[in-house]
């Protein structure tokens, strides 16, 4: 364990991680999760070399975007975000196959509703060959996709533009009608201007949002957004959309969403029946613990080789509760 | 109340009345608890016996005039996700070279201190005190040694800025397109075109009159000059600064002006103004800040050498160093792309070193800062009173002439306007202007930069500012500059250098601004 720590540690934020990275804010999920770890596959891989800032444009955040922007070059750096730290990174590896097949771990995002989502790279679309093609596209089109093929109720999209003058949305609709329910592109919202004059500077770099009541259709059960991006204007060199976020409706018919197994768990106040298990509590702080102690090796390195950690938790203890 | 809730969303007005509360209303406050003494109030229609009580006494439309301030100050509300720096300025590039030009401010402003070994500010001993008291109303007698100092930086310095200012995603390819850029500013902002000015400044049309064209000795005054001067009589009678606002888009007449601009400004000379006055010269009094002698230096140089101004010296003293220490200006810089500049305090013995802005007001004047004051001096004799208004003029439009922002009244806006109108207008001119090395810009820039103070006869100038505050809006400087242009495009066109293209427009001032003005926009044909 040592060694991939360091090698974390040399190559920066990892980008290559075999198993499903996720980054917590420690006191949120360790509670709530039941499952069977693996003995050996739980690594603390310590301290992210960023801080959680209190923006937007989290520029750790920034790395991790999966849909890398074309042309990187072009886009000038943005203003240096104030520095007011609201908390810390911390990774933790966690295998993507658990030892009972129903369980799974659900990751809430800290902004009010976001849901997870996968943003695409933006692929043009060009009459011609793109390679040999001195003119640049016009059109984008940006795909988000739900993990798990999960439905969404959206309540809002927002983005914050980058020079694209007409926007149109496109959901992919999960039809309950329909034996099967496949599913059906419908288009949501038409030629929808972002800047004033596609020449001129306005509205370029303006934050927006796109609410249900401007929607053709309502976006309910979307299993997936697709942004085609238009700019006619042959003076920038670019255009695309930032910082993504698909916002779902907060409401009671959220429950629909969940995995059957959900609805076994013991609510919260009642005391649940351990069964010989440790209590949830003693886990979470040592898991702290645990955390803390990375923190202190960090801080006092030495040449001399690291041992593994001394886990206090007893995984074989650890099953998920039937 | 009602109006005004419809040209603004309610959320805006609600922000501005919170505001209003807070910014010493106290006399009203006063006023409202002491009315409830009073014994035609009675406890069944409280609510409605204060509203009329208010109304009659009119506190109403003193709130009114507050609120519709502060509208004009709030930024436009925006979206949840945009940090703070987005609303200041939405264009990353801009914000960016603000930043670069701020930071060579600094560096010349700390560069000048040490070389000096005058400190950035200190403590007078008490005898200086005692004698700048004494002699404050005549500072212009003084001569202090001010052959080292230098401006900061001069209009054509920040010329040069605005003309390097680069948007990476232009395409500024070198293939000449229709949309290059053929005079000096190269970004691409929204200005408005002639059918949109002449929307715009539709109450500069032909069949409207104007103060500075139908007031003519030659023209019978029934026809025009006397029914404006009977209306402004009652737009101040009225007390109402929107209404004040929309007059003066026709001129105001001389007798009457000084209360109109302070209407429409809602400065008051109220006796909490004249104490805020005080204090701030109590402040000059006690420190000497090393801004002090660059305005002393600006002064010297420009005001004091025009035949208009010269008597206001002592004038300009009293309100530019006032204004340098007033920690109020800092709050335009919430609406501005520009950032105040910090210093570190070197605490005495015992107290905590810190930052600070420097100046307190955040403000570092420029060669020919001392001219946005000078016009004012004709109008208001109090210096109490000449400071408010002088204040909020920076604060709601002449800040925007010295900072890089994509703001429609913003300079590099202006310039782009004016460069676009000229370009549409006269395209010949332009050509040979720009074959002959004489960029138009580089001529027209320090006219806009100092809203073509000291380049214009003072009645012409005021005449010209009545329109600034009366469309809330810079747009007519570009405007004029154009206008002055195409005046003069005869001589022009015969010179063949920058030094006799200057030479052709060092005078304007014989120039009259209003037939310009309605000429250009509306009676010339493209």
């Amino acid at each position: 364990m040592c060694n991939k720590r360091k090698e974390c540690k040399d190559s920066g934020p990892c980008r290559l991680w075999t198993g499903w990275t996720v980054f917590l804010v420690l006191s949120l999920m360790m509670a709530r999760v039941r499952g069977a770890w693996p003995a050996g596959q739980i690594e603390i891989l310590g301290d992210l070399s960023g801080q959680l800032e209190a923006s937007m444009h989290s520029s750790v955040l920034a790395d991790l975007q999966e849909a890398p922007i074309a042309s990187d070059a072009a886009i000038p750096a943005g203003f240096p975000d104030s520095s007011a730290i609201v908390g810390r990174l911390f990774q933790m590896r966690l295998p993507t196959k658990m030892a009972d097949a129903s369980s799974t771990l659900k990751v809430f995002s800290m902004t009010d509703n976001a849901v997870p989502c996968t943003v695409k790279s933006p692929v043009p679309l060009q009459i011609g060959d793109a390679k040999t093609d001195t003119s640049r596209p016009g059109v984008y089109v940006i795909d988000v996709t739900f993990p798990h093929g999960q439905a969404v109720k959206i309540r809002e999209i927002s983005f914050k533009n980058y020079y694209t003058a007409f926007l149109m949305v496109r959901l992919q609709k999960k039809d309950p009608g329909s034996p099967g329910g496949c599913a059906r592109w419908v288009t949501c919202l038409k030629n929808h201007p972002l800047m004033s004059s596609p020449h001129t500077e306005e509205g370029s770099q303006d934050y927006f949002s796109i609410y249900r009541h401007q929607m053709l259709v309502d976006p309910d059960d979307v299993t997936s957004v697709r942004l085609i991006l238009r700019q006619p204007s042959s003076a920038w060199l670019n255009f695309t959309l930032e910082d993504i976020r698909i916002h779902q409706c907060a409401s009671d018919d959220s429950e629909r969403d969940m995995p059957a197994w959900f609805s076994q768990l013991t609510p919260v106040d009642q005391v649940p029946d351990l069964q010989g298990l440790p209590n949830p509590q003693t886990v979470a702080s040592s898991i702290q613990q645990m955390w803390a102690l990375t923190e202190v090796m960090q801080t006092n390195q030495t040449a001399a080789p690291i041992g593994r950690f001394d886990s206090t938790l007893q995984t074989q203890d650890l099953q998920l509760a039937r | 109340m009602a109006a005004l809730w419809d040209l603004f969303p309610p959320t805006r007005a609600w922000g501005s009345v919170q505001r209003c509360h807070t910014t010493g209303f106290g006399h009203f406050h006063r006023s409202k608890s002491e009315c409830l003494h009073r014994p035609e109030i009675r406890i069944e229609c409280l609510k409605e016996d204060v509203r009329n009580f208010l109304k009659k006494t009119g506190w109403e439309r003193k709130l009114q005039n507050a609120v519709y301030r502060e509208l004009h100050v709030l930024p436009q509300p925006s979206h949840a996700a945009a940090p703070p720096e987005h609303t200041k300025e939405p264009l990353a590039y801009m914000r960016k070279a603000q930043a670069c030009w701020e930071k060579r401010i600094l560096k010349s402003l700390n560069s000048m201190s040490t070389e000096l070994g005058v400190p950035l500010a200190r403590k007078r001993p008490v005898r200086e005190q005692k004698e700048l008291l004494q002699k404050w109303s005549e500072m212009g007698t003084n001569e202090p040694d001010l052959s080292h100092f230098r401006p900061v930086y001069a209009p054509k310095d920040f010329l040069e800025v605005l003309t390097s200012l680069r948007n990476p995603n232009l395409d500024s390819s070198d293939e000449a397109s229709c949309r290059s850029h053929l005079g000096l500013i190269q970004v691409s902002l929204n200005v408005k075109d002639i059918p949109e000015m002449r929307e715009f400044f539709c109450e500069l049309s032909l069949e409207k009159g104007q103060l500075g064209i139908d007031d003519h000795t030659s023209f019978p005054p029934d026809l025009f000059e006397s029914d404006h001067i009977c209306l402004g009589k009652k737009v101040l009678s009225e007390q109402d600064s929107a209404a004040a606002q929309q007059y003066s888009r026709q001129g105001c007449p001389t007798g009457l002006r000084a209360h109109l601009w302070a209407l429409i400004l809602n400065c008051s000379n109220d006796p909490e103004d004249v104490m805020h006055y005080e204090q701030l010269k109590a402040g000059v009094i006690n420190h000497d800040l090393l801004v002090d002698n660059l305005i002393y230096k600006d002064v010297k140089l420009t005001a004091s050498n025009d035949d208009y101004y010269f008597v206001f010296e002592d004038y300009l003293y009293q309100v530019l160093l006032c204004f340098s220490r007033d920690t109020a200006v800092l709050e335009h810089f919430n609406y501005s792309s520009a950032t105040p500049p910090t210093c570190h305090t070197k605490g005495q013995s015992g107290a905590e070193d810190g930052t600070s802005v420097y100046p307190p007001n955040g403000v570092v004047p420029f060669h020919g800062f001392s001219m946005y004051v000078a016009p004012l001096c004709f109008l208001y004799k109090e210096p109490s009173q000449l400071y408010s208004v002088f204040r909020e003029m920076y604060v709601r439009y002449f800040f925007r002439l010295h900072s890089i922002s994509s703001s429609p009244s913003g300079i590099v806006s202006l310039c782009l306007q004016f460069e676009k109108l000229l370009q549409v207008y006269l395209p010949q001119l332009f050509y040979h202007l720009r074959e002959t090395g004489a960029q138009p810009l580089r001529i027209a820039f320090k006219w806009m930069v100092r809203a073509f103070s000291g380049y214009l006869a003072t009645d012409q100038l005021l005449l010209l500012w009545d329109r600034i505050l009366g469309y809330d809006s810079m747009e007519i400087l570009a405007v004029l500059a154009a206008a002055v242009f195409a005046f003069r495009a005869e001589n022009l066109m015969e010179v063949t250098s920058l030094a006799a293209a200057e030479a052709v427009l060092a005078d304007l001032s014989t120039l009259k601004v209003m037939p310009l003005l309605q000429i250009f926009l509306f009676a010339t044909v493209i």
